[in-house]
């Protein structure tokens, strides 16, 4: 495989470009500012980002910049992976695929150049974050002295060579075949989700080369930092918390003084050789990279389906008028039966071409959690609302993915009819995901059960209408739905179980905003009829 | 029925003005609408399609205003986007199918036109063939067929041939005029060839303006006197080229034989010819164009 460094850096620069420039990039950039605000909670705030036994360091430069470097690689290397996937799949839907398919760049090239172009943007993402936290510090007001080194060091060199990681990762879902579409979403998320949550600190200092991440390594300073004046951090060594951990009544941490962490000549090389590590992963991806040979698949279906078509000269449209004219021109019943015969429509469309395994697993999760024994039915419930998420995903986005829109919004009522069909097909499904549950709760006589599953369902259809509607793709329901349902049905955290294993507690408040979410996906239909 | 399109501006976000004042009262026939790219034609037809709405006048169907009674005009609406996609997964029966529940279409009726109209847009033989292996011609059609599953009375055809092979492009013209008789239809190309068979009433369109509506027969007529022939040296032909509008040249042993667009006797010997539709159509932009650049 041949490498030409200036056409690897031309075809990186065209992506980024061309990635920077979509208006959901401002938007990414808004969300990482807001990040950067959300990571540095106040002293008396609802929850906490990082804490050591009741303890925190003082929002100086060096806490302020390791503890958001530190969220920033747990957050982002989930985000970052969603947010570049589509690099490749971009080339492939856009047709410029086929163009560079035929082109002399080799599939190394071609990966390398989508890992430094996914790399660009994390990085920008990352820098974002690393001004936010710097306001940050400055809006906290608990040491107002601004070290920019102090607070740009951490994101150097923790973050951009986590990034470089997930960018390399994004890379080779992208051409191994099979994780390409929503399955590598599930398989990533699956995976990478608890790799970080079984982020473990041993007494003895970590391993630079077995701390990809690096959290463990700026991790185990802050403690020890705590643990030199605390006697209760040093009693309880694992006693921490990262991420957003809430606390009824609020946290009331006490502070201390840290330098900041120590980047020994070690930490630096291995950071290097993880970045290394993140385009070696790009390399891998060149292996199963197929040169877009999709495209050429297609023009063999094609070329089948067309020699179809011409082997038979058409009947002449004189004739077949003559002989069919009062099918074209029978009057029909409109109206009557129309959602219906859509909402049957859109049925289909979800389930044409799954295979039969597809409804097994569902069918299996549903029985098993009318059942189970009744502590593990919500669980058992729960798992099975992930399954149709690529199902859920298309349906606000859909014509926009295909280009049927202009044939959908020239339709008569445009709006209402399309909205509810798509709605009432998801809620079918969401009730079906849920009816083993609902069923049994029931029985049992336990109807706010049965309601919180009917406002679930409810809620995860208008959920992806309103997402599809106005993003016009399905990767954002997807992302927010898995975390949702990660948090929610999977961990059980009472207030985002939409599904209702742990009971009606949320039901009132996914009601409520499936009636929003509705109502703001009708708007952005409404929206793209005004254009 | 009536379609009035009256005094319709558009302008685009960032100041494009893609229409101004555009004004054309259409009745049963075959309209051509025809310009050059970046006239303004599809924005037209994406207003006329009720998915586009104007930044200043009105157009109306039978009267009803289409920026407030959009599904008057919605429900005898047959549209064929200049760019559209499929569900690659469905076959063309399914995806029309789709397309007549979305219309409210009921199913018996939808099940004898989808029939129907695969036969004349000639893709029963593929009619359980996914979308997705469909080529770009072929998929063309399905369009075709998803425009007419309504009985149309306004049928908007935008850029209707792209894509076709010669015979098709015969077939779906024959198709069109056959249709024609008790329907507005709206084509819009710039395929002159394509609308000077089936177009009863021209419309030209150029920067967003009307440049003319009329029959074909007059715009031929207002070039009549400025179309010429003659034969120039092949060394001549890119001075001959510079001075005039050259509408079409053929390659001769003797030299070539070029047609000339042009108002007065453009190379010593060129004799005047009878005008065609491209001629005039080439001279009514070339007046536009220096209309503009003055």
């Amino acid at each position: 495989m041949t490498l030409r460094p200036r056409s690897l850096i031309a075809m990186a620069r065209a992506d980024l470009l061309e990635r920077v420039r979509r208006p959901a990039f401002m938007v990414t950039l808004g969300f990482a500012l807001w990040a950067a605000n959300l990571f540095t909670p106040p002293l008396g705030a609802p929850y906490v980002t990082l804490q050591i036994h009741g303890h925190r360091g003082i929002y100086n430069s060096e806490w302020v910049g390791a503890m958001t470097a530190i969220l920033c690689v747990m957050f982002f290397s989930i985000a970052g992976f969603y947010l570049t996937r589509s690099a490749v799949d971009n080339d492939r839907r856009t047709g410029v695929g086929a163009i560079l398919g035929t082109t002399a760049m080799s599939r190394l090239e071609y990966t390398l150049a989508k890992w430094l172009a996914n790399y660009g943007l994390l990085a920008a993402m990352v820098a974002v974050v690393a001004i936010g936290a710097a306001a940050m510090q400055m809006a906290r007001g608990e040491d107002r002295h601004l070290d920019l080194l102090a607070i740009a060091t951490p994101f150097a060199c923790l973050v951009l060579p986590a990034m470089a990681i997930t960018a390399g990762v994004a890379v080779l879902f992208e051409t191994v075949p099979g994780l390409r579409g929503g399955l590598g979403n599930a398989v990533f998320l699956f995976t990478w989700m608890p790799a970080i949550a079984a982020v473990q600190l041993r007494t003895e200092a970590p391993s630079p080369w077995s701390d990809p991440l690096g959290v463990n390594m700026v991790l185990w300073q802050m403690i020890h930092a705590a643990g030199e004046q605390f006697a209760d951090v040093r009693a309880n060594p694992g006693s921490y918390s990262m991420g957003f951990t809430f606390r009824t009544g609020g946290w009331h941490l006490t502070t201390f003084r840290w330098d900041g962490p120590e980047w020994t000549p070690l930490i630096l090389v291995s950071r290097l050789v993880w970045v290394v590590f993140g385009a070696g992963l790009a390399a891998v991806a060149a292996i199963p990279f197929d040169r877009f040979a999709g495209e050429r698949g297609l023009a063999k279906k094609r070329a089948r389906a067309n020699g179809a078509a011409v082997a038979v000269a058409g009947e002449p449209t004189t004739r077949v008028l003559a002989a069919h004219a009062s099918d074209l021109v029978a009057p029909a019943q409109r109206g009557r039966g129309a959602l219906g015969r859509l909402v049957v429509a859109e049925l289909r469309l979800m389930f044409h071409g799954l295979p039969r395994i597809w409804f097994v697993v569902p069918l299996g999760l549903v029985i098993a959690s009318a059942f189970v024994p009744i502590a593990a039915a919500g669980k058992v419930a729960g798992i099975a609302w992930v399954w149709p998420v690529l199902q859920w995903s298309q349906l606000g986005s859909r014509d926009r993915r295909h280009g049927t829109e202009a044939l959908m919004l020239s339709s008569p009522h445009p709006i209402a009819r399309p909205m509810a069909a798509a709605w009432i097909a998801g809620f079918a499904l969401a009730l079906a995901m849920g009816a083993g549950l609902s069923l049994r709760s029931l029985l049992h006589g336990d109807v706010m059960t049965f309601a919180a599953v009917l406002a679930g369902a409810a809620f995860v259809p208008a959920m992806a209408l309103a997402l599809g509607t106005w993003t016009g793709a399905s990767k954002t329901f997807e992302i927010l739905y898995l975390v949702l349902w990660y948090a929610g049905p999977l961990n059980g955290i009472p207030f985002l179980d939409y599904a209702g294993g742990t009971g009606a507690g949320a039901a009132r408040g996914f009601a409520i905003a499936a009636a929003i979410l509705l109502a703001l996906a009708c708007a952005g239909r409404a929206r793209q009829l005004r254009r | 029925m009536r379609l009035s399109i009256e005094g319709v501006d558009k302008q685009y976000r960032g100041g494009v003005q893609a229409l101004s004042g555009v004004t054309l009262d259409l009745g049963p026939g075959v309209l051509g609408l025809l310009g050059p790219n970046g006239a303004g034609k599809s924005t037209l037809m994406r207003i006329l399609a009720t998915l586009s709405r104007p930044t200043r006048g009105r157009v109306t169907w039978n009267g009803s205003d289409l920026a407030h009674k959009p599904d008057a005009l919605r429900t005898v609406l047959g549209y064929l986007p200049q760019d559209f996609g499929v569900y690659p997964n469905l076959n063309p029966v399914e995806f029309l199918e789709y397309l007549a529940a979305a219309r409210g279409i009921d199913s018996a009726t939808a099940r004898k036109r989808i029939e129907t109209l695969l036969l004349l847009v000639n893709l029963s033989d593929a009619r359980r063939r996914p979308l997705g292996g469909f080529s770009g011609g072929m998929r063309q059609r399905v369009g075709i067929a998803q425009a007419l599953l309504n009985d149309p009375q306004l049928l908007i055809v935008d850029e209707p041939t792209g894509g076709l092979d010669p015979e098709e492009r015969v077939r779906f013209r024959n198709l069109l005029s056959e249709l024609s008789g008790e329907r507005i239809v709206i084509l819009s190309t710039h395929i002159v060839s394509d609308v000077e068979a089936v177009a009863t009433r021209i419309a030209l369109l150029a920067h967003g303006r009307l440049l003319a509506d009329a029959p074909p027969e007059t715009l031929v007529k207002a070039a009549e006197g400025r179309t010429w022939e003659c034969l120039v040296p092949a060394a001549e032909l890119p001075a001959v080229r510079e001075r005039h509008r050259i509408a079409s040249q053929i390659r001769r042993s003797d030299g070539v034989q070029v047609r000339i667009v042009a108002d007065a006797e453009p190379v010593a010997g060129a004799r005047s010819v009878p005008p065609s539709l491209e001629d005039a159509y080439l001279l009514h932009m070339d007046r536009a164009r220096a209309t503009t650049t003055a």
